[in-house]
């Protein structure tokens, strides 16, 4: 019996070294690319996309975009899913960064003001990074190195929108109307912004067209039982712009479900059914995301940043375009 | 009125004890009027509610609420919250608690749109649509048969249609069903299909809960499961259809609310609980399980949709309307307690008198 | 009443050994048709198990069942329920959100003629009036069919659950009924309601064992009383021939057994 025990101990303690050895080994040969000050190794080809989480169809649709783009161009991409978790969102992030694997790294944050850590490391490691959303909220005044930022310029997104609904009412309505105005849920990102704008350039646009009922709009059943009731409460809406797809496509199904016309349906958003609808004459205008020349133009640009680390980054704006039926 | 006494009531011996016939029992005895009045208020108080509700819009949403337009605008919105709750509430007068109607909601409808939109006929998505309801909820019930926590289990349910729901629908929604109009804004003699649909449903089901010895069963087992397994009945059988029903009404809800907007989409709302339970819950049924009235619960969902119609058409934020539904639950709780308590007092004067047994 | 020869029930010999520990040692038992037995003893006696050795919720160690002089091996309550037994539980096991009617019909519930009845229909009606006929065969003037039974008192309650199992009872042979304290939770006034009904099923025929503490209700309900004392029958005596002294003694043992110890 206690020969046999030995002979166990014995084993144990041997595997236990060979792990030690096979550890320490590890760690010494583990490099992270830095080498303490001096210059920087060469950053692998690898793109880390971390967007708020991949729950949504147009982010997971996002981050297949970038997989395929950025894999026409020779670079392997790592998605993440924080899960609309900012503490995991970071953690995520550092682990990446520390690790060496990536050489250049999206993020889509869930809290902005949480990410000032992960942005430093990403700079001390020289390693670009792209962030959506203004500077200042990120807490920074302008444009930094390694760090591009890029957002949705939602004043001017809301003062098309508003002109575009100033047009049609000028054109088809005689210039006078009652509108419906669908906004996005409190706390959501730029409703403050597109709000005002939106409402400012209506005013300007068609001073005699007056906004009688705000809902608010999040999903598209909802907004189109809540555009309903609001068409029934104002029989003479003739004009509906809301800051987002589900408002717009739910307004042109409580229209329907009503047997009215809507002549003049304007929409932020543009997603395939809303720009179907557009060339179909349903929809007057939509004040499209281009997120394809967004993602080609943030790709491009964090390629761009990894062979010049140390110059300050770009201000990008994800680019919008007015789409109506002519074009 | 209440208690009664002499010929009808109280303990009457007869003359002599052994070998008597059957004694003749004077004449059946009815509950008292008052008591019968209260459990009728009981039972009907939200009807009462709700016509106080539509009078009231009346009044101070003048015009535009009283039309029939408007009714059938209310009808709509309450067809869909109320096939959820439909479910819901089956589940709840089972002894369950389905948690898992939003993924089973999404996963149908995704199902459905990818079938349609690969051109197969809308029957078989339909078809295919609901027999995922009824799947899902087989396995709800036979997993949580085996002993688990059936509110952990629904969860976890969601959480797997859900994800099956988004990889269908590959990463997007599924737009373009107008094949599926016929069943959402479509009408028919002047009432949308959802209407109809969930008028079926309820039919369906209050007779099945009340008039078939299955139905019957099945609330029995949701109120003293282990009482109706003495009477030599496997009430774990009907355990696994109230997962069933409750399921299936989801994916039915699913479906039409696709219909509605002619998209299928997989991201499952949860708050379609929150609105179910809302419904059921000032439908008073009971989260006991064992009773509850399905038509109680159309007329909850009726009563949520007619608050939001009123609100919007005045122009205030729909959101109000959560609270005041708050309240109202609150202050219909406090009624059917103050009813119960009144129920009891009645019935206790009549209590002591009313069981009599022969001789000795 | 003259009694048949052939009893309802009889249990000879039967033993229930957990591990080292005697529960019942060598319990001989029997119950006639019409008869109410009465089965008492301390906490501990074996009176439980040995009406769930009845009732086939326990397998005996040893020892052999009879039923109308049919020998049985129970394994499982559903097997006793078919072979006539019913039991009533101290919990009733009544659904309160129900009516009475249904409560008597779960199980036995009558369905309407033609295709309503292949859906599955139900006859309330005739189910009401065959409930409301099992009451008063029964002598017991309950309140209407309809009325929830969560409404009822408690002593209405348990007439209810007693009439549910006299019902399910009466076949072509009459069956026995085992009552496990079923006045525990009663007051005086329900107790005597109780009292009633258990002497009037047995003058219908039916076998009942009466598990209680309560020495009152034996005397008055009982026409025999077995005594159990640690697993061993002390005593089994006509009522008429014993009074509350006697009874008091074989349960506590400062009275000797009725029977010599049998040599093992």
């Amino acid at each position: 019996m206690s020969t046999r025990r030995r002979r166990q101990t014995r084993a144990t303690v041997g595997i236990a070294m060979v792990a030690a050895a096979g550890l320490l080994l590890a760690a010494c040969t583990t490099s992270d690319g830095d080498t303490g000050g001096a210059k920087p190794a060469v950053l692998p080809k690898t793109l880390v996309f971390s967007p708020l989480s991949l729950a949504p169809p147009a982010l997971k649709g996002l981050s297949e975009g970038v997989k395929a783009y950025a894999g026409s161009k020779g670079w392997e991409v790592i998605v993440q899913d924080p899960n609309f978790d900012a503490a995991k969102q970071t953690q995520q992030l550092n682990e990446v960064l520390d690790s060496g694997r990536a050489g250049a790294a999206w993020v889509i944050a869930v809290a902005p003001q949480a990410m000032g850590d992960t942005l430093k490391a990403a700079q001390a490691k020289g390693i670009p990074i792209l962030v959506n959303g203004r500077p200042d909220e990120y807490g920074y005044s302008g444009p930094q190195p390694g760090i591009t930022f890029d957002y949705i310029d939602y004043t001017a997104a809301g003062t098309a929108l508003g002109e575009q609904m100033g047009k049609c009412i000028n054109a088809k309505l005689g210039g006078n109307a009652a509108v419906l105005y669908g906004t996005g849920a409190a706390g959501s990102a730029g409703k403050n912004e597109i709000d005002a704008a939106a409402k400012a350039a209506l005013l300007k646009t068609a001073p005699n067209a007056k906004i009688v009922s705000t809902i608010i709009v999040t999903d598209r059943a909802q907004s189109q039982t809540d555009i309903g009731n609001a068409l029934q409460g104002n029989p003479n809406i003739a004009g509906v712009m809301a800051t987002n797809d589900e408002g717009t496509l739910g307004a042109l199904g409580a229209y329907d479900a009503a047997g009215k016309a809507l002549p003049c349906a304007i929409d932020f958003g543009g997603n395939d059914e809303v720009l179907g609808d557009v060339k179909s004459g349903k929809i007057y205008a939509s004040v499209a995301l281009q997120f394809q020349a967004d993602m080609t133009q943030s790709f491009d640009t964090l390629v761009k940043m990894q062979s010049n680390p140390k110059a300050n980054g770009d201000v990008l704006v994800v680019p919008a375009k007015v789409v109506t039926a002519a074009g | 009125m209440t208690l009664p006494t002499g010929t009808s009531g109280t303990v009457v011996p007869s003359s002599d004890g052994a070998a008597e016939p059957h004694p003749a029992p004077a004449a059946h005895e009815r509950d008292s009027a008052s008591v019968r009045w209260l459990i009728f208020v009981r039972d009907r108080g939200i009807f009462v509610l709700w016509i106080l509700l539509l009078l009231l819009f009346s009044v101070w949403a003048a015009p535009y609420f009283a039309q029939v337009k408007n009714a059938i605008l209310i009808a709509n919105a309450a067809s869909l919250t109320a096939i959820f709750a439909a479910g819901v509430a089956v589940g709840i007068i089972c002894g369950v608690l389905d948690l898992s109607i939003p993924g089973v909601a999404a996963l149908a409808s995704c199902v459905c749109g990818l079938l349609l939109h690969h051109h197969q006929p809308v029957w078989m998505g339909l078809l295919l649509g609901l027999l995922i309801g009824v799947v899902v909820g087989l396995v709800n019930g036979l997993i949580s048969l085996r002993g688990f926590n059936p509110i952990i289990v629904t969860i976890g349910t969601l959480s797997i249609t859900s994800a099956v729901a988004a990889i269908i629908a590959g990463g997007y929604t599924i737009p373009g069903l107008t094949q599926l109009k016929f069943m959402g804004t479509r009408r028919y003699d002047g009432v949308p299909a959802p209407v109809w649909i969930a008028a079926a449903l309820f039919v369906i089901l209050t007779v099945f809960l009340t008039q078939t010895r299955e139905g019957i069963r099945l609330m029995a087992v949701g109120g003293n499961a282990e009482a109706v397994r003495r009477s030599g009945i496997h009430s774990n059988r009907y355990k696994v259809v109230g997962f069933v029903i409750s399921s299936f009404c989801a994916a039915l809800a699913g479906l039409v609310t696709t219909a509605l907007v002619t998209e299928a989409s997989p991201a499952a709302s949860p708050g379609v609980i929150f609105t179910a339970l809302t419904a059921v819950a000032l439908a008073g049924v009971s989260l006991g399980g064992g009773r509850g009235s399905l038509p109680r619960v159309a007329v909850g969902a009726l009563v949520l949709a007619t608050i939001s119609n009123g609100l919007t058409i005045k122009g205030i934020d729909p959101y109000w309307g959560t609270g005041v539904t708050g309240v109202l639950l609150l202050g219909s709780l406090s009624l059917e307690r103050w009813i119960s308590m009144t129920v009891s007092n009645r019935l206790i004067a009549t209590a002591q008198a009313s069981v009599h047994t022969g001789t000795r | 009443m003259a009694h048949p020869a052939v009893p309802a029930l009889e249990l000879h010999g039967v033993d229930m050994h957990y591990g080292y520990v005697r529960a019942l040692d060598a319990v001989d038992f029997h119950v006639q048709p019409g008869e109410v037995v009465a089965l008492v003893g301390d906490n501990g006696a074996g009176k439980s198990t040995l009406l769930k050795i009845m009732s086939g919720a326990l397998r005996p160690t040893a020892g052999t069942i009879r039923v109308h002089g049919q020998e049985v091996h129970f394994h499982s309550p559903t097997d006793s329920t078919r072979a006539g037994i019913q039991m009533v539980y101290q919990d009733l096991a009544l659904v309160d959100a129900q009516d009475i009617a249904t409560n008597l019909a779960i199980g036995r519930e009558i369905l309407r003629k033609g295709p309503l009845g292949w859906l599955g229909f139900v006859d309330k009606k005739a189910q009401r009036k065959r409930s409301q006929g099992e009451l008063d065969r029964l002598g017991v003037r309950s309140p209407a069919m309809t009325r929830p039974v969560e409404m009822l008192s408690g002593g209405q309650r348990q007439v209810v659950a007693l009439a549910r199992s006299a019902s399910r009872v009466t076949g072509e042979t009459n069956g026995v009924l085992l009552l496990d304290e079923p006045t525990a939770a009663l007051g005086y006034e329900q107790t005597k309601q109780v009292e009633a009904l258990i002497a009037r099923m047995a003058r219908q025929g039916i076998a009942s064992v009466l598990v209680t503490h309560n020495l009152p209700l034996v005397i008055e309900v009982a026409s025999r009383i077995v005594v159990l004392n640690r697993g061993r029958k002390v005593a089994d005596v006509a009522t008429a021939q014993t009074d509350n002294d006697q009874l008091v003694g074989w349960i506590t043992g400062a009275r000797p057994s009725m029977f010599p110890t049998s040599p093992i």
